[in-house]
């Protein structure tokens, strides 16, 4: 699954540890699903949309293969 | 008050501080793992004062059987409560942490009812007497396999299992 989360992230300046700190998550998983190694759960993917104030499907889009 | 501690209390647990040289805790350690150590304490004391050729052996099998069965069942017990331990530990960490989590108890496990199994065949292909000529190093332990014994290799390979999944999401 391919998202927008450092870009997002990049915009507000945050580092990923001030992401992960608002996510409640570990600096690890923000790493994680930026570099796309790992797919979120649907609350955190909630959680991210929540925060960004986006729908989940503007920040992570499925891969079309 | 309450909502305060519940707020200050909200951070995920995060195994970085039982495996990370910088960020190591001891008192995390003591928190998950205290029974652990308990039980690989108590199952290896075990060994050695009742199960080895010790004159402690003989009097022993002469105490009464209820006694004798909380010494045996003390390690597993502290086993079990070490379970408990872990698995509230892995219920505090987040969803990446706690998968990876997961997969290096199941690798751990896995390799470690693989080695339990497959030792008494290689021992009987030779392997042990070919080690011992070639290293001057005994794994008679493996013969016979008790409690300690396995508990340690389930923490070593569960560590090893952790670092090599650990790789997977960097």
């Amino acid at each position: 699954m391919k998202n927008k989360l450092r870009e997002l992230r990049a915009a507000k300046e945050w580092s990923q540890s001030d992401l992960a700190d608002k996510l409640d998550v570990s600096r690890q998983t923000v790493n994680a699903i930026e570099t796309e190694k790992y797919d979120p759960s649907l609350p955190l993917a909630f959680k991210v949309a929540k925060l960004f104030k986006l729908k989940i499907e503007e920040i992570f889009e499925l891969d079309k293969e | 008050m309450l909502y305060t501690c519940s707020v200050m209390n909200n951070k995920t647990n995060d195994p970085e501080k039982l495996f990370h040289p910088k960020k190591y805790s001891l008192s995390t350690d003591m928190r998950v793992n205290g029974w652990l150590f308990f039980a690989i304490c108590a199952g290896a004391a075990n060994a050695f004062l009742f199960h080895s050729r010790l004159p402690l052996q003989e009097t022993y099998l002469a105490w009464p059987v209820g006694l004798r069965a909380i010494i045996e069942l003390a390690p597993l017990v502290a086993a079990l409560l070490w379970i408990r331990h872990m698995a509230k530990w892995m219920r505090g960490m987040d969803e990446l942490q706690r998968r990876i989590t997961l997969e290096a108890w199941l690798f751990g496990a896995a390799v470690t009812l693989g080695v339990l199994s497959l030792w008494p065949l290689l021992d009987g292909a030779g392997v042990s007497a070919a080690i011992l000529k070639a290293t001057k190093f005994h794994l008679e332990a493996l013969d016979k396999p008790n409690f300690p014994l396995t508990l340690c290799l389930l923490c070593i390979f569960y560590v090893l299992g952790h670092f090599i999944l650990i790789r997977r999401y960097k």
